[in-house]
């Protein structure tokens, strides 16, 4: 028979197994970029987070907000941003469609509820896709990047986003129409040109990627 | 050539021992992620499956997309981890099981007598609880809150434990027992859990057994577990040992056939495998009922 304390020493042992196993299973760009750097984060993590969620799908959504508290590597911040991106998006409702040959300028659209907008000052999308495809990390880079995670069906896919794009799709958080959305572009005349050089394709593209679509 | 199934339901021609009108699936295993497509795809031999309810409390994407799939091919009976009976209930997790549950339809659902965490920390893990009559009467409160937001049949299922409280005045059996009578809800018979806390508190397995409300079971579970230095962990990464076996057989003699399902969580191995370990469990209730006769 167990001493008490050894009794109880069995399910802290569980504990300190299964907990970072849950987060690192969130993380798994981070994972790719840290390799064994990561799991002495995550203890330390866990330490100051401890789970609050009766799902371990969301046991690491503050790691992002972690690094941010011990000045990690903005490349650390910006992927476990994109992870816990990813694992939201995973699960979301799904995306609803629409015909981009029938838009009307009074048709509302709202961003589909797996789509995810990013604002990243590095490249770590790359580095992410690459590692999960079994690949070499691509060299980081280091710039303002507008990223558009969603999912059309059951796999999360990304987009990077010319700024007028962006800035199209940022009008659409909130179901609105088509001519209200524009119109709110229209004060800048660089985001102005450049939608009105693309918006038909854009607009093809967000509607077969289910980015945009009908309000609920 | 006999169909499959067909001693068990000759001799299920006895009278049902259970209260409740639930049905004898056959022995199932869990859905687990490994699985998933090929068991969609090719739809092998298997009589149902348990699904992990908190796997599927989400609001789309992928796991909802396997469930539905799942649901038009076999029967299937949701298992929780995370209700917490003997904490303090989460509005949303409730919520998000009660339209889980309307949606899917189960015969029954389940989680289990334990509690998962203290005030807002959760441990993820099934602690052990005080067999004390206050904690009796909340988790009694607790199942019935629970049964009457999902709208079906409740049950029960006893954990494995590795540690005992001072303060409990009766044995896990009788605790067992109270809770499910006072709350009239069904039993998850875990074997194993038993088998795992008798050799980690020492006592009979079989005078728990004798001692709760058979006809009260309505699933039993089978798991494979680990020896660790001076005491067993239920890991659920392995096959069935001989001593559970010997101990469901002696369910099986006790209360006829009744729905079993095979644990198999870590290393989880091809389908083909965990079809024989069912295979094995339907050998082993066959021959008990034939014993029975
Ligand atoms: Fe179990």
């Amino acid at each position: 028979m167990l001493s008490p304390t050894d009794q109880i020493g069995v399910y802290a042992e569980q504990y300190r197994l299964r907990l970072p196993e849950a987060v690192i299973y969130e993380l798994r760009g981070l994972e790719a970029l840290l390799g064994d750097a990561l799991p002495p984060l995550v203890a330390q993590y866990l330490q100051h987070y401890p789970s609050q969620t009766w799902t371990l799908d969301r046991v690491a959504d503050q790691f992002e907000e972690f690094l941010a508290s011990i000045h990690a590597p903005v490349e650390q911040t910006d992927m476990a941003r994109l992870d816990i991106a990813v694992s939201h998006a995973f699960t979301a409702p799904d995306a609803r469609t629409f015909d981009a040959s029938t838009l009307q300028a009074e048709t509302q659209l709202v961003l589909q509820p797996p789509v995810v907008l990013l604002e990243l000052s590095t490249s770590v999308f790359r580095t992410r896709s690459a590692a999960l495809s079994g690949l070499d990390l691509p060299e980081m880079e280091f710039a303002d990047f507008r990223v558009v995670l969603f999912r059309p069906e059951r796999k999360i896919r990304h987009l990077v986003l010319a700024d007028a794009a962006y800035k199209l799709l940022n009008a659409f958080k909130t179901p609105t129409s088509l001519a209200d959305g524009l119109q709110t572009l229209s004060q800048d005349a660089f985001t102005a040109n450049a939608l009105a050089a693309n918006l038909g394709d854009w607009m093809r593209t967000f509607a077969k990627s289910r980015i945009l679509g009908p309000p609920a | 050539m006999f169909r499959q199934g067909w001693l068990q339901d000759l001799m299920m021609k006895r009278p049902a021992v259970s209260r409740f009108a639930v049905p004898d699936l056959g022995i199932g295993v869990g859905y687990r992620v490994p699985h998933y497509r090929q068991v969609v795809e090719e739809q092998p031999e298997m009589d149902w499956f348990e699904v992990l309810s908190e796997n599927f409390m989400v609001d789309g994407g992928s796991p909802r997309h396997w469930l539905r799939e799942l649901a038009k091919r076999y029967p299937l009976v949701l298992h929780g981890v995370a209700t917490s009976l003997g904490g303090e209930g989460d509005p949303g997790h409730l919520r998000r099981l009660a339209a889980l549950v309307a949606e899917v339809r189960p015969p029954w659902v389940s989680d289990h007598l334990c509690f998962t965490g203290s005030h807002t920390a959760n441990a993820h893990d099934l602690l052990p609880l005080p067999y004390t009559p206050e904690v009796r009467d909340h988790v009694i409160g607790r199942i019935r809150e629970v049964s009457e937001a999902v709208g079906t049949l409740y049950a029960v299922e006893n954990v494995s434990s590795y540690l005992s409280w001072k303060a409990s005045e009766v044995p896990e059996w009788e605790f067992l027992t109270q809770v499910v009578e006072g709350a009239d809800c069904g039993i998850l018979l875990d074997v194993n859990n038993v088998f795992v806390s008798s050799v980690n508190h020492g006592f009979d397995p079989m005078e728990y057994i004798n001692n709760i409300p058979l006809d009260r079971v309505v699933q039993i579970h089978l798991a494979g577990h680990s020896i660790k230095d001076g005491y067993r962990l239920d890991t659920h990464d392995g096959p069935v040992c001989d001593e559970v076996w010997e101990l469901y057989a002696a369910v099986i003699q006790r209360m006829g056939s009744v729905s079993t399902l095979i644990e198999w969580d870590g290393d989880v191995p091809e389908f083909s495998r965990l079809q024989q370990e069912a295979n094995q469990a339907r050998t082993i209730r066959d021959a008990a009922l034939l014993a029975l006769v």
